[in-house]
Order: C-alpha cells, then structure tokens, then sequence
C-alpha cells in the first residue's frame, strides 16, 4: 500500500515537487520549533506552529493530487477527480484562516508589544523562510493561474510532456484537449492540478509574505523605532492574504454548487440555438451543465422532438455541436412532443 | 421575502447574541489589559462567522439564478464543510495556545472579571446549544427536503406541531407535480397525510397543503396533485413535500449540525475559561493566607504547574471532543461533495436491475450522485432498438429510479446501429 503511494508521488511531477517541498517546509518547521522551545521564544514557536499548519496544507494537495488519479470504483461513478476542487477549497479556506489567526494575533501584539530581543532571532529566521519560500515559489511558479480561460501555464508547457494518460483509471476525457480550436495540448493530467496547486502556490505566497512583513518590521522597528511597525504590518499581510484568496474560492465554490462552468458561459446560448434549429426539434428543455474537475465538464439537456424526427441524427448532431464546445460527457434524453 | 423560519430566526438571535458579546469581551479585554479575554473574544468572532457561515448557506440555498442551473441547494453542504473545516482550524489553535500557555505562563491578573465574563460566555453558548441542540445528531427516522422554503417539515404523521391551522379555503392548485415511487416503504396513507409547514412573519405555523392525493385520472403517469392552502404563486415554486425518507441526511442537517458543533465547541472553550478562572482564583485566595514566604514560593509554583496542568489536560480533552464529533459531518459532506453515490442505492443493483427490463440492450455510463439532501439526480445511457421502444423503456426505467428516490434522471437512447463515443 505504501509502496503503491510512493510510487503514485513520484510518478508525476506535480506531486513529486508538493512531496519534497513539504519535506523541506516540515524539516525547517521542526528546526524552528525546537530552536524556540531551546531559547524559549514564543515568537518562534507559534510562527513554527504556522508553519506545522502549512504542512498540513500541503499534505491535503498532495493527498488530493493522488486520490484523484485513483480509479473509479462502484460508489464513485466519477472517480475521485472532484478531490481536487476539495483540495482547492480546503486550501482556500485553511488561508483565510490563517490570515484571520495572523489579524487576532496582531491585535494582540498592540495590547502587549513583545520583547524587542526576541524579535532579532524571529529576523534571523524570517529571511530564512522567506528563502526556503522562494525556492517554493520557483517551483510551483506555474501553478499561480488566476484561471481565465485557457490562459495560464504558457511557460511550462516542457514539464507536463511526460504525463501521459497510463495513470488515469477512469475515464473522463483526456484525449487531447482543444479548447474551441485552441492550439494548446493541454494535457489533462496537469489541468487537473491546477486547482491543488493555486492553492499551494497561494499558500507558499502568504507564507512569503509574512516572511517579508516580519522582515519590513523588524527593519522597521531597528531604524525608526516604530514598535507599532509589527501588527501594523501583519494586519496588512493578513488582509492580503485574504484577498488573494478570493478567486481560488470563488472557483472552487462555484465548481461545488454545480454551477454551469464559467468558460461555457458564453458558448452555451449559442449551442442550445443550433440545436434548437435542428430538423424535428421541438424545444431544449432542463439543461444542466457543471464541471467535474477542472476542464471536465458533463452536461444532461432534454429535447422535445417530433414523433417521426430522425432521432440518431439528432442525437450524433447534438453530441457534436456540444463537443465543440468542450463538454464531453453529455446526456441527451429525448421525449416525442404530444401531437 | 421577509419570512422568517424557526431556523433562521435561530441563527439570526444567536447570531446577535454572540456578536454582541463579542464586542463586550474585547472592549473588556482592551480596558483590563488581559490576554486572555481578547483571545477568548475572538473564539467568539470565530463562532459569530461559523454563525455566518450557516445562515448565508441556508438563504443562499434558496436563491435561484440562471447560471446555477440546479439551484443553489449545493450551498448549504458547502457551509456545513466549511464550518467542519473551521473547527478541524480552531482545534489546532486551541493546541496551539494551550501548547504556548504550557511553556510560558500568562500572568493573569484579574481573576474575577475572568470569571465573570467567561461565565456570561457560557451562558450564552447555553443558549446556542439549547437552540440548535435538536440538529446535533444526524436524525435517522427524519429527514427534511432539500428546500424547505422555511420551517421544518415533518413528513408523516407523529409530529406535534401539526395543531395550528388557520381557517383559509382551499385552493386546489397544482403546483407542484411529484412523483411518489417508493410504496413499500411508506403507504400511500402516509403520502396523503404528509403535511408542510410554514411559519409566516408573526411565528404562526400554518398548515400549507393539507392533502396530497393522488391522481386517478391521469393513468400512468403517476403525478401527485397537491392541495395547497392559500398560498401565493411564488411560495408554490419554493415548496418541497418532505417524505419521511429515513435513509438520506438532508443537507439542511447537515449545515446546522455544523453550526450546532461549533457552539459546542465554543461553549466547551468557555468551561475551561471558567475552570481555569475558578482555580486561579481559588489558589490566590488561599495563598494569601501563607505567611512563610519559602512556603508561599513553592507553593505558588505548585499551584502554576497545577493550573497549567488543568489547563493544558482540559484543552486536549476538549480538542478530542471537538474533533471526534467533527470528523463524521466532514466525511459526509465530503462525500457529496465528491460526487459520491448516495450510500443507501446499491448502483449494481440498479444496473441489474435496468437491464431485465425488457428492450434495454445495454447500460452504460451509469451515474448516480446527490446534490443535497434527498435530491439524488441519475444519468445514464440506454442502448436500444428504436425510438419506439425507447419511449416505452425509458418510462419505466424512470420508475424503477423515481422507486430508489432518484427523482431527477436523464436518460440518452443509443440506437444499435449507430454508437455515440461521449468519451
């Protein structure tokens, strides 16, 4: 079972690069910890708790990453794909958390100002963190896709080549992806990523952050003696935080309440008109479209058609015009009108 | 649509009262300098937003746009995931704390007023377990639609509160057409009887259909006319009957069980302030009796580590708590989520089922998922001869999954000669 896990990891990129850099981040959270409880600071401590709660962060997207390459299995018709959107909203909500722990915290470091000492080697150990997250940021560069239709991972397109689809037991389309005639491949097993690692990336980003506020602060407060400096500044990175987190959760919420995908908002009107206008179509009725994960969007749509309308020829007509549009998986059920 | 159910009203009393205290503890904490009083208020903040969270779930859930083309039902599972989430958050900061408080210890300086407000503190997480405490438990004999456009509907008879009704006429109106497969379960007696309720502004409850039957006259199709007190025309849409279905969790359950574990969790924070408070105060009572400075010495520090022990003992037993009962509602709404099948329809079954019937060639693509509460919506692709026989097929498979409680299906002919590749 292990092996079968570790096998899973390593076999893709993504998930290789979310394993090491969470070995990384634990090893450096372990380090910070026990050099707090050593020096008895409570500033290290609690920022090496932040840290723990990262790494749990990122166990969820890597968790993800592997549970949605499993295969589909009796109760999950779909497979685990929408394991991925989960990630994505876990992360999203795990951030906001963060940033309102970062807030109270800093509300309370206005009430009692902490020992400017200790605040040195919380320095020390920041512009450490801060370089341990820039290697993150390097890595998962291509993860930070604000996701606006097909325009994100242009550089990176070298890393995803190897995935090929031998790991997806289940079978959602990934032959060869082409958004409306775009010219990119994307390939399937990275799209699907995307939701995990915008979260991860997002997570690394806020992680940065703070490294760069207690930084700024510490600065700050050596030159200016301006003890106020500190909360001030993680007020500010909290609520950067916070904002920075909105589009992941608009995403993923709107993926989990079944919304009908947003870059099919446009192309849906036009394709119930074509159907509509074919021979022996009456009406298009009930239609339902949602993504499964992400560019895996499945559509059920009834149509009202005439008793002696040429029912295959609908139906292929209706799969193709739909296609064209990106969905894949659709279900057309058919009811004669009444005469 | 200035309707208040018996939930929201809830959600909205407790709301205030937890906001409000909120705001009381911080200026407090502010005013006496102490700590502990503005990290218990923001626990608070943090319940005031679980609170949030719930009643936007339960008035988002009824909102209907275009773009969500199933409703926005799926919101209250998301809430009650969201909240589950939350206090899988606040155990790891609660350890957190305890942890820190653990290695340094937190002079506290005003033991009274600690008392005093954490008491408050209780009481009003009292009131929110009091409120929301009939949600605690996923019901197993119950369970409420998916919409329920307001109050709670009980489904069969049994339920006490059936008693208001008003004297309004009868308007027959057939607003709503549901389909009623499962006979074995309920008798029809019971579909006749099932009544909904709606509590309007003033926190009347008033019957709104009192008579479902079913319809002779419309031979096969098994439509169910509903019977609808004087009701307006948009209250018609909104309105789901509630079948005793024992089988599925509404997600409405789900959503306040969430909010129900949160103030759980909150009021289990406040005993452990009240605890911590009692002791504090009791052993600095009793020191100050102590004379002998070397015994006031040890003493003292016997009484921190003691302090700190009940302290550090009592946060770990509340984060066990708290998680243990966490864990089932985060699987379950992770479940749906994940589009998982319903765990009470056995789809093999289902499948076997579909192919006796006579005309089906083949079944493919199966699917079979919940989007809240007891909507379950299937899809599947039935392969056969011709359009006829389609038609005469399709009808019954309908049936055989309206009689498993999947109301929504869509069903795609494939006709042999022709084979549509969806993949």
């Amino acid at each position: 079972m292990i092996l079968f896990c570790y096998r899973l990891i390593f076999s893709e990129k993504a998930s290789r690069n979310i394993f090491l850099f969470l070995l990384l981040n634990l090893s450096f959270a372990f380090v910070e910890l026990l050099y707090g409880v050593w020096t008895n600071s409570l500033g290290l401590i609690s920022d090496s708790f932040h840290m723990f709660f990262d790494c749990t962060a990122l166990l969820a997207g890597l968790a993800a990453s592997v549970i949605a390459r499993w295969r589909a299995s009796e109760s999950f018709s779909y497979g685990y794909v929408r394991a991925e959107v989960l990630a994505g909203f876990v992360n999203g909500l795990f951030l906001m958390f963060i940033g309102f722990f970062i807030f109270s915290e800093a509300v309370e470091r206005i009430l009692e100002p902490p020992d400017i000492h200790k605040h040195e080697r919380l320095f020390i150990v920041s512009v450490l963190g801060f370089l341990v997250n820039l290697i993150g940021i390097f890595a998962f560069q291509h993860g930070h896709g604000h996701s606006h239709g097909g325009g994100r991972h242009h550089g990176h397109s070298h890393e995803s080549h190897g995935h090929s689809h031998e790991s997806h037991g289940h079978s959602h389309g990934g032959h060869g992806h082409s958004h409306g005639g775009h010219g990119h491949s994307h390939n399937s097993a990275k799209a699907s990523q995307s939701q995990i690692m915008q979260g991860v990336f997002l997570h690394i980003l806020a992680d940065t952050l703070g490294s760069v506020g207690v930084i700024i602060s510490s600065s700050l407060i050596y030159y200016f003696g301006w003890i106020m400096a500190d909360p001030i500044c993680s007020m500010f990175i909290a609520t950067l935080i916070t904002i920075s987190t909105i589009p992941l959760l608009r995403e993923s919420v709107g993926i989990l309440m079944q919304r009908t995908p947003r870059e099919l908002d446009h192309v849906l009107p036009g394709c119930y008109q074509r159907v509509g206008q074919l021979e022996g179509v009456y009406s298009v009725q009930e239609p339902h479209f949602w993504t499964l994960c992400t560019e895996v969007y499945i559509g059920t749509i009834k149509l009202e058609v005439a008793v002696n309308a040429d029912t295959r020829y609908i139906l292929s007509q209706t799969h193709n015009i739909f296609t064209q549009a990106g969905v894949r998986q659709l279900y057309v059920q058919v009811d004669t009108a009444p005469m | 649509m200035g309707r208040y159910s018996g939930k929201t009203c809830r959600l909205l009393t407790m709301l205030s009262l937890t906001a409000s205290f909120f705001v009381v503890e911080i200026v407090v904490g502010y005013l006496t300098n102490s700590i502990a009083l503005v990290a218990d208020s923001f626990h608070m903040l943090s319940d005031v937003a679980a609170l949030i969270v719930g009643f936007a779930s339960v008035r988002i859930s009824k909102w209907q746009t275009e773009k969500n083309t199933y409703g926005w039902v799926r919101a209250e599972v998301v809430g009650a995931m969201a909240n589950a989430l939350f206090l899988v958050a606040l155990c790891f900061s609660i350890l957190v704390e305890a942890l820190k408080r653990l290695v340094t210890f937190e002079e506290v300086e005003n033991p009274k007023l600690l008392l005093i407000v954490g008491g408050m503190g209780l009481l009003v997480n009292f009131i929110g377990l009091a409120l929301f405490h009939n949600h605690g438990h996923s019901h197993g004999g119950h369970s409420h639609g998916g919409h329920s456009h307001g109050g709670h509907s009980h489904g069969g008879g049994g339920a006490t509160d059936h008693n208001h009704s008003q004297g309004h006429g009868h308007s027959h109106s057939h607003g709503h057409n549901h389909r009623h497969g499962d006979g074995d379960h309920h008798g029809n007696e019971e579909e006749k009887k099932a009544l909904v309720k709606h509590t309007s502004a003033n926190g009347v409850i008033k019957p709104v259909a009192s008579e479902i039957s079913q319809d002779e006259e419309a031979g096969d199709d098994e439509s169910v006319k509903i019977i609808i007190n004087d009701t307006s025309k948009e209250e018609l849409n909104n309105i789901d009957i509630d079948i005793d279905n024992p089988r599925v969790a509404a997600s409405a359950q789900l959503n306040m069980r969430g909010v129900f574990l949160h103030v759980l969790g909150d009021a289990l924070g406040s005993v452990i302030v009240v605890i911590s408070a009692l002791v504090i105060w009791f052993a600095e009572g009793d020191w100050r009796f102590y004379v002998d400075p070397a015994m006031r010495v040890t003493y003292i520090s016997y009484n921190l580590s003691f302090i700190a022990c009940i302290t550090f003992s009592s946060s770990m037993v509340m984060v066990m708590i708290i998680f243990s009962t966490t864990l089932p509602l985060l699987k379950e709404s992770g479940f749906i989520l994940l589009q998982t099948v319903p765990s009470h329809i056995h789809v093999s079954e289902i499948k076997e089922k579909v192919e006796k019937i006579d005309g089906v060639l083949a079944v493919h693509e199966l699917h079979i998922w919940q989007l809240a509460g007891n909507r379950i919506i299937g899809s599947a692709h039935i392969r056969c001869k011709n359009l006829q026989c389609y038609m005469k097929t399709a009808r019954e498979i309908r049936d055989l999954f309206h009689h498993e409680g999947i109301h929504s299906t869509t069903i795609q002919p494939e006709f042999t000669a022709v084979r549509i590749h969806t993949l």
